[in-house]
């Protein structure tokens, strides 16, 4: 059917007017949603770029396990930073894109929408490190806590650095200066990824560095969620 | 297609309108269309939420042509006017009118108010191929009927 019929279905199937609609529509009650169902219906807004960064991490990771397992820490360790910024980047996409106001003014807070878009990306990403660290352990052959400090590091740190710098910098240059913190972390690893592991690596010590960068990027995380309104505000009226 | 109630009110409407012809009614019918519908949630998140408008909106509106109407049989009549945009849709109206309600029904369901073929299926409770095939039928129809008037 060409558009000039459908155009000409449309008129003659036209109705009056109706005249209460407004008035309906207004007191229409929105209906109550499930937590997990807003949670997945988050999932289509995720850009394929963040899924893709983390099957790209996944496949070079098998492969490199096969195929150069002598290189397998530092290649996908200098790609996890990379990774991080993926998620950090969803948490400040409405900023760059300029839809933060409206997103305050939907039916959806901003806050929960971003809770609820992290939440997806830590299950992911919790799901790729997870597989990482025994694969270093079975290739590289690492102990479970090496594996833990080479996966975790790289991506902790990022992460807390990325937050850091979205809540100071605004704008496109958010993305530009987060990807550069990206590459020197990915670059600095590459840089000594065969140089032997340093006498002063126990596995103490890392376990600390671990959990205090742990415990750094949630309070990162909790900040960027309390200033998600707060900070459009102050935004807003200075710029 | 996307269960905004304001998107799909308009379509509602049109749908009721066409099966009523009278619109304080067919806007009774749509508004208790969504509170029923709103009503329900076991449906809602199931990917079905069209279907089931429109299956609302159908049952009340046969529940309606059986009940005893004290309304005016349709609305004032519009005087004609001359403009060409009138004498098409008068000219189309006589033509859909020809067709059999079931034809009119499918062609305002699918290509006004913009159904999938599956939720039509489901609506109308005959199988994709019956769909296509009526589809092509009403609309090849329409084609001769509308050929035959001169509309220059």
């Amino acid at each position: 059917m060409n558009q000039r019929e459908k155009s000409w279905l449309q008129q003659a199937f036209a109705a009056p007017p109706p005249q209460r609609r407004e008035v309906f529509l207004r007191k229409l009650p929105t209906p109550a949603i499930r937590s997990t169902t807003f949670v997945f219906t988050q999932i289509r807004y995720i850009r394929r770029t963040v899924w893709a960064a983390s099957t790209l991490v996944f496949a070079a990771a098998l492969l490199c396990a096969y195929m150069m397992p002598e290189h397998l820490v530092g290649l996908t360790s200098a790609l996890l930073p990379f990774v991080a910024v993926t998620a950090v980047s969803e948490s400040t996409r409405s900023e760059v894109c300029g839809m933060s106001e409206l997103e305050t003014a939907s039916r959806f807070s901003r806050k929960s929408l971003l809770f609820a878009r992290l939440t997806i990306l830590g299950i992911l990403h919790g799901i790729l490190l997870a597989f990482l660290i025994p694969l270093f352990g079975r290739f590289a052959m690492l102990s479970l806590v090496q594996s833990g400090t080479q996966v975790l590091i790289p991506y902790l740190l990022t992460t807390i650095l990325c937050l850091h710098v979205s809540r100071h910098v605004a704008g496109r240059e958010t993305s530009y200066l987060c990807t550069t913190v990206a590459a020197l972390i990915s670059g600095s690893i590459l840089i000594q990824w065969d140089t032997p592991l340093p006498l002063w690596w126990a596995d103490a010590p890392m376990l600390l560095i671990v959990l205090a960068l742990a415990v750094l990027t949630v309070l990162e995380y909790r900040k960027q969620l309390t200033n998600s309104e707060e900070f459009l505000w102050n935004y807003e009226l200075t710029n | 297609m996307s269960m905004d109630p304001e998107e799909q009110y308009d379509k509602i409407y049109r749908y009721c309108w066409f099966h009523l012809h009278q619109r304080e009614l067919a806007e009774d019918i749509t508004q208790e269309t969504f509170l029923r519908f709103y009503a329900q949630t076991s449906y809602r998140e199931s990917g079905k939420a069209i279907r089931y408008l429109y299956t609302i909106a159908r049952n009340l509106c046969i529940d309606a042509y059986r009940a005893p109407s004290a309304e005016p049989l349709s609305e004032s009549l519009e005087q004609p006017d001359p403009s060409d945009e009138t004498l098409t849709r008068i000219g189309i109206q006589r033509a859909l009118s020809q067709l059999t309600q079931e034809e009119q029904e499918l062609l305002l369901l699918r290509y006004v108010n913009e159904l999938s073929v599956s939720d039509l299926c489901d609506l109308l409770g005959v199988s994709r191929f019956a769909v296509y095939r009526k589809t092509r039928q009403a609309l090849k129809k329409l084609r001769n009927i509308l050929g035959e008037e001169d509309f220059s």
